[in-house]
């Protein structure tokens, strides 16, 4: 009994010392040095997968003065205030997407970073030439803000595939609650000028 | 003997493999070596399954009774039926380590299954940290009280399990600690992969996220359940003694508890990035330490079953995790610096900071408290034991702090809050607390801790009440939804933030039922002849009668008391005096007749030959929202759990 014993147990870490050390030992071993940061990745990959996320978090950010000022926690100023720069935060990484030929819609809203991996890797492979997207004139930053800002209100809740499909058919609708682009002041539908910084708004 | 043996060797081997597993993982990250790395994390996969197979070899022969392992002579006997049996593998010094190794062996291999293909710069210093403490385990278990040691001369019965142990609060309090304690390790891994590789943004802040909240949960809910454990099976009719043990539980919790908060201003604001470093650092080093304390037999307390010779190792490797840890942090500070300023101290995360603050000093407080006896030991030569009058006198005053800003808290901004948005938001929860308080001190409450306590409480409870009613009063405006429908989806779709509501909740209501036990509780001994009564609070109890039973592991005798309210009988209770043959040992068991308004608690202390016996008698307020409050932080925990897209309304097809 004791040297049946002492095999299976002799096995069985055999066993583990082996897979532990195969990866070194075998012929084709990736002695591979690892690329500067993660390897499973292309680096542009990466960058767009950091901008998606940035892009999460400046929504969230967003979102959250929104809720807050709800709550009734924040008052108009104060709620301008603290507006304006994250809108300057949201439009900055809006920016940058934009350059690298990612256009609103394309990319769906609401990720976790896996899913946000994934989206990048999607868009590397079947990245639109940019040229076309100079053609016509696209819309401006602050316009397409607001636009994805709605749909990021209205996706909360929906499971991504939905997201997608809807954004289109809601945005047709237009029920929009306005922003104005300077000052981040909440603005009526029919207003024609911000009422708190009284920017034109088109 | 298949199974000792297999046991045996399983953990010298994983010993050997953590080590190779550390170095590889490390060498490998310095060097990006991709082969490396992936050696090093086969070989924590190599310590998951042979520490997994070494514990099932624990249970086995725990199972079968094999009494040539001393570990089970020591532990099990004859009587003892299957699920004590098993529950004997957590029930020692050797077993309960092993458990804290297993626990540690699956995080790690979830860990690295969750990770393949993220984090991939910080997962191979994840890897070694978990490997680390591992290696800690390891050694404790391969070279200081090895499980599977054997007997030269086995019994034909064992020792049999601590007849305390014998109870179902038992056999799932110490597994469920453990899952906190040791879950903890992981956010800490990744702490420590963070400031390895210099990857200091928040990412191992949201990869740990749900880490850091199953271990916080389930501490808080070991913690709980030790406490209805205590109340039910030690018949001194309370929950919590401030005992070293105890205290060790309470503190890597409150630690974590802070870190949970401070957490949320480094992700939405980059700042606090040193201070989160440091508590979850100082977070892990407790749960060490409270095993240590559990395990060493320093301090005398219920729980230290053991007295054994390997304190000094727990501090050593305490000390090198502690050292390791905040030479990496220093090393970093640069890197660490806030993003932003403080604006105002009328903030969101002014009031998180305060609210860590308030959290640390009551750890540092009943850290203080439980070491002050080998403190003053090693310096006086003189023992000098802290009771609870200590922990009560410093520690009730802070609680009321906390449950203040756990009711404020939640009604700033971020970033600031005007003072007339700050007037609207208080006038509400500050009504409730003044009316409560009002309304309590006119019905007689005068004991100043515990008005103040309630009238905190119900501002706590009027403030989460207020965001509920914003909240759902905003939905019911703009999306057209019912009431009870907008709570949900309010709920749903913050649930960080409302889950966190659900927990204060919970809190307030757990710290009422704290407040009235403790500052209203009735005792009385007393001993009564057959058929003579005692008054108590209002309450009569009136000795009706004794009888004897028996069980293959004890013989018990029942004293059965009818319980009388005004007159009318309203119940009976039968407290119990058990003696357990193997190993001798006497223990009661009270009788208890729970109430939402009160509890009757009743201990059967001595029965007299000349037919008269004597009890102790107690009246303890409220104490059933303890056990509400816990389970409406069970709530609010699984709330903060549920992944982010659950639960909420899917969208209506046209």
């Amino acid at each position: 009994m004791e040297i049946v014993g002492s095999i299976i147990a002799l096995g069985a870490v055999g066993a583990a010392f082996f897979y532990t050390i195969w990866p070194i030992m075998r012929p084709q071993a990736a002695q591979g040095i690892l690329p500067d940061e993660d390897s499973a990745q292309p680096l542009s990959n990466r960058e767009l997968t950091r901008l998606l996320m940035e892009r999460e978090q400046a929504y969230k950010n967003i979102m959250d003065i929104e809720f807050d000022k709800e709550m009734g926690k924040l008052s108009d100023e104060d709620y301008a205030q603290m507006m304006a720069p994250a809108r300057a935060q949201a439009v900055e990484v809006l920016r940058r997407l934009d350059a690298r030929g990612v256009k609103e819609g394309m990319v769906p809203l609401q990720m976790n970073e896996r899913e946000a991996a994934d989206a990048a890797a999607r868009l590397e492979t079947k990245r639109p030439p940019s040229e076309k997207a100079a053609v016509e004139k696209p819309p401006t930053l602050d316009e397409r803000l607001e636009a994805e800002i709605l749909r990021y209100r209205k996706n909360v809740g929906k499971s991504q595939d939905e997201s997608a499909e809807s954004s289109l058919d809601e945005e047709a609708k237009g029920e929009t609650p306005r922003f104005c682009a300077s000052c981040g002041n909440a603005v009526e539908e029919a207003d024609n000028f911000c009422a708190a910084c009284g920017r034109r708004l088109n | 003997m298949i199974a000792i043996q297999f046991g045996h060797y399983s953990l010298l081997a994983s010993l050997v493999l953590a080590v190779f597993g550390i170095g590889a993982s490390i060498f490998g990250a310095q060097k990006r070596r991709a082969d490396l790395i992936t050696a090093g994390r086969n070989a924590a996969v190599g310590v998951f399954w042979l520490v997994s197979g070494a514990s099932a070899c624990l249970v086995y022969l725990l199972m079968v009774r094999d009494y040539r392992v001393e570990y089970v002579a020591g532990h099990v006997n004859n009587t003892l039926n299957g699920f004590y049996r098993f529950s004997a593998f957590w029930g020692g010094q050797e077993g309960s380590l092993l458990m804290w190794l297993l626990l540690l062996c699956v995080y790690a291999y979830v860990v690295i299954r969750q990770n393949r293909d993220r984090n991939l710069e910080l997962m191979p210093y994840v890897t070694s940290t978990l490997m680390a403490t591992a290696l800690f385990f390891l050694v404790i278990l391969n070279f200081v009280t090895p499980p599977f040691d054997t007997l030269a001369a086995p019994p034909a019965d064992g020792r049999g399990l601590n007849p305390l142990l014998q109870d179902w609060g038992m056999v799932i309090h110490p597994p469920n600690l453990y899952l906190g304690y040791v879950g903890f390790a992981v956010p800490f891994a990744f702490c420590i992969g963070a400031l390895a590789s210099g990857k200091l943004d928040t990412d191992w802040i949201t990869s740990t996220r749900r880490w850091t909240l199953f271990a916080w949960f389930f501490n808080g809910v070991g913690i709980l359940l030790g406490g209805a454990w205590a109340y039910k099976e030690l018949g001194w009719g309370g929950y919590w003694a401030w005992d070293p043990v105890e205290n060790a539980s309470l503190m890597p919790w409150l630690v974590g508890t802070a870190f949970l908060h401070s957490v949320m201003i480094q992700e939405k604001r980059g700042m606090l990035k040193v201070w989160n470093v440091s508590l979850i650092i100082i977070t892990y080093a407790l749960t060490i330490f409270g095993t240590f304390l559990t395990r060493s037999g320093v301090i005398s307390s219920v729980h230290a079953f053991a007295n054994s010779s390997f304190g000094w190792a727990f501090l050593v490797y305490l000390l090198v995790a502690l050292v390791i840890s905040f030479a990496l942090m220093i090393w970093r500070l640069p890197q660490l610096q806030s993003e932003h300023e403080m604006e105002s101290f009328f903030s969101r995360e002014a009031s998180f900071l305060l609210n860590n603050v308030v959290l640390v000093g009551i750890t540092f407080a009943v850290f203080w408290g439980t070491i002050f006896p080998v403190v003053s030991e090693a310096v006086k030569g003189v023992k000098v034991t802290v009771g609870p009058p200590f922990f009560n006198q410093v520690n009730v005053p802070i609680g009321l702090l906390l449950i203040l800003l756990c009711g404020a808290g939640p009604l700033f901004a971020w970033r600031r809050t005007s003072r007339k948005q700050m007037n609207r938001s208080f006038v509400y929860p500050s009504v409730v607390a003044l009316g409560a308080l009002l309304v309590l001190v006119l019905f007689g409450v005068h004991h100043v801790y515990a008005a103040l306590a309630f009238g905190l409480c119900a501002f706590v409870v009027g403030t989460i009440f207020l965001e509920y009613w914003r909240g759902i009063s905003s939905r019911v405006r703009h999306q057209g939804e019912r009431i009870a429908r907008a709570a949900w989806e309010l709920t749903m779709r913050n649930k960080r933030r409302f889950g966190g509501y659900i927990v204060h909740l919970g809190m307030a209501i757990l710290f009422v039922g704290v407040a009235a036990s403790s500052a209203y509780q009735e005792v009385g001994e007393v001993r009564l002849r057959l058929g003579e009564s005692f008054a108590l609070n209002g309450v009569r109890m009136r000795y009706e009668g004794i009888r004897e039973s028996a069980t293959p592991q004890y013989r018990s005798a029942f004293a059965r008391l009818g319980v009388y309210r005004a007159g009318y009988r309203i119940g009976e209770v039968e407290p119990e005096k058990r003696l357990y043959f193997t190993p001798p040992q006497p223990t009661t068991e009270p009788g208890i007749r729970r109430g939402a308004r009160s509890d009757i608690y009743a201990v059967f202390a001595e029965a007299d030959p000349d037919g008269t016996a004597t009890f102790k008698f107690m009246v303890n307020p409220l104490v059933n929202w303890v056990w509400a409050g816990g389970v409406v932080f069970t709530l609010g925990s699984i709330v903060c759990f549920l992944p982010e897209r659950w639960g909420r309304r899917k969208k209506k097809k046209a």
